[in-house]
């Protein structure tokens, strides 16, 4: 649906040249949604926008619906209107001095489309219901709140029927508890029209809860495209495995294969293959950690001392020292652990990355 | 089909993507036309000041220094230039030694009445400076000035009490003209400083005093230097108070030595003089800009501090000090407003100026008003009228423009358009005025003969306006989310139906006040006026009144000014209620 292929881009920031997008090539297949997940300046935003027109790439072509949207070598390159696509902007981008119809009618009378008013204001109501949002329909839309402009901004998008649907970090405008609720209505609302989504976000946990596949983004460069349990599970770097939650790390140096030397003392990993005296790095999950208050003498098992603990409510974070290092354990249960514990590390979840 | 044409369509290889060919040559060619004929006018006079005699041919007589040599030589100049730097530095002096002080009392403290205090000032400065002047002449003129003669007759002195036909004098009448003006620059600068940054100095121990001199002032001195950079290249150009008074005494300063020398009583004008004396000026007003431009860039770096969500505390004046400064206040706008209005509703109904008394009150008569050639006022105020409605207008198309593009695009030329936007705030209007008429002179006279017609006028008014247009458009575009735009542009909506639907509504404030802002500096201008409205088909309103008064018959001219003023209150008042009624909308303010 979406066939993005060898894109590049490069800014002039003064005397300096800036190159958020390198090479980039991704292809969204029809009915997904592919979340582009990033940390802010990895080039997801200058991605989306090339999809959409709003920026020309440098290099590269982009297809939508089997058609070259753009196109550096063949000099193609389509006026957003002309490409297919609805989006919704991060700001909402919501009209200000119009009223909720006006907002999701203005495109369909005096876009492409050029529907009569009458026929437009029906479409409006239409997808205005989709979103709830009908009953506040002849409200100036100045007057909403941020979920009811976001909702809005949803209609609007969706008022033209296009092929795919474009967001751009939607939901960062909103405060924490909407978000989550926000999140699943568009959710169920994309799944129940069928459409195709590109969703851009820095947030893991919103790109795990929506995404059918995700694409991670850093320095412009993709770094790796999977299902969310695969990113979250297997991270093809060390640079993934960060942006998909908090770890703990551990540096090592490969004494034979499954025996790592560590700054805690030896670890057993799973992983075969490797070269002695390779330099790698261990990294597992907080939540994977194995915490006790005796020793159990199993593999991986290391005396640490519990620094301190962090309440969140739902989870607890308890801050430990073991031998050098410093780790976390996140858990869900309210223990109370004396001053020295012995911490697990089971060695089917410790992920292997090439070191640094 | 219509998706195919699309396609067939070539790339865009274009600095500004995503316009459609039409929209973006016209938004090109409305940016980069005033920004050439600006540039062109700033590279005439330089041109101008090399050539050996204009007079006999501006590009066949050859290029010499002679001009530069003789600007040493001229004593006439040497003197101007002295009076200048005298004038504007005493002008400087009184502007911000009222104007910092007012603009603190007013956004600051808890004065009763500051509502009053904007009203009056922003009225100071719509209030034409060449009213006020003959206004000041009337009371203060060492002869014939009402105060100075009744303390002459009430103290016996044998001499006048002040004497304003002096450098000093109109420094301090042009210091006084321009308090409004530092008001108005410097009291968003102290509205926008968080009271926080001064309150974490005191609660960490730093002194009152420390405070001041280690937070609050180096703060506020990006906006206090840029203010200082700003109000001086008014002062050094100013026109009308030195006119007024200056000139019938042969007290020069630079912008009344240009006027005369372009338009000598006898022989032909010194062109080249002109000419050499103006780019020296055009260099400073460049190296002044150039200042101001970086001043006011580290001014915005400090503008981020200001967080959201404080109120200014304001500080408590003690019953006693509200009296002083609303004493010293109301003196202020006595002076500068009041009185000299006043006078010129006395001097309008005299036939020859006397002093107020019952005897003279008897010789009062509306001769003035009957003698006043009518079919000239009528002529000035129609073209004042025409001015009014088209200069404005034009600015605002073309400053859209242009900082549509320097806000919006990343077209490569956009540093050169905001470049040239800006020089008409920073060279001298008398400047300006001098070129175009050069090039309406020597250069255009056969292709566009706009000499001494209303089109000459309406070109450099435009020009000179344009720098205030540019920003207020600008800074009012900044504040607008281009993704307001953009999302006009995905959902296929045309540009300039974006433009009508979407920018033009949600900039109408903007466009609006200034519009009227515009408006009103038009009628009052008289600078470039004095220099090109030489016939009936271009007079102003202003020049009307001017002609007048240089020739002596000051009683019509303060007849003609009293129209003006009368013409003028309701366009304030208009002023006022578009600002209130759209300040409600989240007026965007220059």
């Amino acid at each position: 649906m979406i066939e993005i292929r060898g894109v590049s881009k490069i800014f002039n920031v003064g005397t300096r040249q800036v190159q958020p997008l390198r090479n980039v090539t991704l292809e969204v297949r029809e009915g997904e949604f592919f979340v582009l997940l990033g940390p802010s300046g990895s080039g997801k935003s200058t991605l989306l926008r090339c999809v959409s027109g709003l920026e020309e790439p440098d290099e590269g072509e982009i297809s939508l619906d089997g058609r070259v949207v753009f196109s550096k070598s063949k000099r193609i390159a389509l006026d957003p209107a002309d490409r297919g696509i609805g989006m919704v902007f991060q700001s909402y981008a919501i009209w200000p001095h119009l009223s909720v119809l006006d907002n999701v009618t203005l495109p369909l009378i005096r876009g492409k489309r050029r529907m009569p008013r009458r026929l437009a204001v029906e479409k409006g109501r239409e997808v205005l219901k989709l979103v709830q949002m009908d009953a506040l329909m002849d409200r100036p839309a100045s007057l909403l709140s941020g979920g009811q402009q976001q909702r809005v901004a949803v209609a609007r998008a969706l008022s033209i029927e296009p092929k795919v649907l474009l967001m751009d970090e939607p939901l960062s405008n909103l405060d924490a508890r909407l978000r989550e609720e926000v999140r699943e209505e568009i959710k169920n609302l994309t799944r129940q029209i069928g459409i195709t989504v590109l969703y851009i976000t820095h947030d893991q946990i919103e790109a795990m809860a929506l995404a059918s596949r995700i694409a991670v983004l850093a320095n412009g460069e993709v770094k790796q495209v999977s299902l969310p349990r695969e990113v979250y599970k297997k991270p093809a770097s060390h640079e993934v495995a960060t942006l998909l939650g908090t770890m703990n790390w551990l540096s090592g140096r490969v004494i034979r294969d499954g025996l790592v030397e560590t700054p805690i003392g030896e670890v057993r990993i799973g992983t075969q293959g490797l070269g002695n005296d390779d330099e790698i790095l261990l990294g597992i999950r907080l939540e994977h950690l194995c915490v006790a208050s005796s020793a159990a003498a199993g593999e991986n098992e290391f005396p640490a001392e519990v620094i301190s603990q962090t309440f969140l409510g739902d989870q607890i974070w308890y801050h430990l020292r073991v031998g050098p290092t410093r780790m976390v354990w996140k858990t869900f249960h309210d223990i109370d652990l004396p001053k020295t514990v012995y911490a697990r590390l089971p060695k089917e979840k410790i992920l292997v990355f090439a070191g640094r | 089909m219509e998706e195919m044409s699309a396609e067939l369509r070539p790339a865009r290889i274009g600095m500004i993507p995503h316009l459609r060919f039409s929209t973006r040559h016209v938004l090109l060619i409305l940016s980069t036309a005033p920004a050439f004929v600006i540039l062109f006018l700033v590279g005439l006079i330089l041109w101008v000041g090399l050539v050996r005699d204009v007079n006999s041919g501006i590009f066949s007589t050859g290029v010499t220094l002679d001009h530069y040599r003789a600007l040493w030589a001229d004593p006439l100049l040497y003197r101007a230039l002295f009076n200048t730097a005298q004038f504007a530095l005493i002008a400087m002096a009184v502007a911000f030694g009222m104007g910092v002080p007012l603009a603190w009392l007013a956004e600051r403290s808890n004065l009763p009445g500051k509502g009053i205090i904007y009203v009056l000032m922003v009225s100071g400065l719509l209030l034409p400076g060449v009213f006020i002047a003959m206004g000041w002449v009337f009371l203060f003129h060492p002869e014939i000035g009402i105060i100075n003669m009744a303390f002459k007759n009430l103290l016996g002195l044998d001499h006048s009490l002040v004497n304003i036909v002096s450098v000093p004098g109109m420094g301090i009448i042009q210091g006084l003209n321009l308090v409004p003006v530092v008001f108005i620059t410097l009291g968003p600068s102290y509205r926008a400083m968080n009271p926080a940054v001064e309150e974490a100095a005191r609660v960490h121990g730093l002194s009152l005093l420390g405070t001041l001199r280690r937070i609050s002032l180096p703060l506020l001195l990006p906006s206090l230097l840029g203010a200082f950079l700003y109000v001086i290249t008014i002062a050094i150009a100013a026109f009308d108070i030195p006119a007024i008074i200056g000139l019938s005494n042969r007290i020069l300063t630079f912008s009344t030595f240009v006027y005369i020398s372009a338009n000598p009583r006898e022989g032909l004008p010194n062109y080249g003089l002109v000419g050499a004396i103006s780019s020296v000026m055009i260099v400073f007003a460049l190296l002044s800009c150039w200042m101001y431009v970086s001043v006011l860039k580290r001014s915005y770096k400090y503008a981020v501090v200001t967080g959201q969500g404080y109120s200014s505390r304001l500080v408590k004046l003690r019953s006693k000090t509200v009296v002083g400064v609303w004493l010293l206040i109301g003196l202020y706008f006595l002076f500068t407003i009041v009185m000299p209005l006043l006078v010129l509703v006395w001097a309008s109904v005299m036939r020859w100026f006397q002093p107020p008394s019952l005897s003279a009150l008897k010789l009062a008569s509306l001769a003035n008003l009957h003698d006043v050639d009518w079919s000239m006022v009528l002529a000035g105020a129609k073209n004042s009228a025409v001015l009014m409605l088209v200069v404005p207008t034009l600015v605002l198309v073309f400053g859209g423009a242009i900082a549509w593009i320097v806000v919006r695009s990343r077209f490569q030329g956009k540093v050169v358009l905001d470049f040239s936007a800006f020089v008409p705030h920073a060279v001298p209007h008398i400047i300006f005025a001098f070129s175009i008429l050069v090039a309406a002179l020597f250069l255009l006279q056969k292709i566009l003969p706009i000499y001494g017609k209303l089109a000459i006028l309406i070109i450099v008014y435009t020009l000179a306006w344009l720098a205030f247009g540019t920003r207020v458009l600008s800074s009012s575009l900044v504040q607008l989310h281009k993704e307001l735009e953009e999302v006009g542009r995905v959902s296929g909506i045309p540009g300039r139906v974006i433009l009508w639907k979407i920018l033009l509504p949600l900039l109408r404030p903007a466009i609006l006040s200034s519009w009227l802002w515009m408006a009103l500096l038009t009628f009052r201008e008289f600078t470039m006026a004095a220099m090109l409205a030489t016939t009936r088909g271009n007079i102003t309103l202003p020049i009307v009144i001017w002609s007048y008064w240089s020739g002596g018959q000051s009683g019509r001219a303060s007849a003609v000014a009293l129209i003006g003023f009368l013409i003028l209150v309701p366009m304030v008042a208009a002023y006022w209620i578009a600002g209130r009624r759209f300040a409600v909308l989240g007026a965007t303010r220059a």
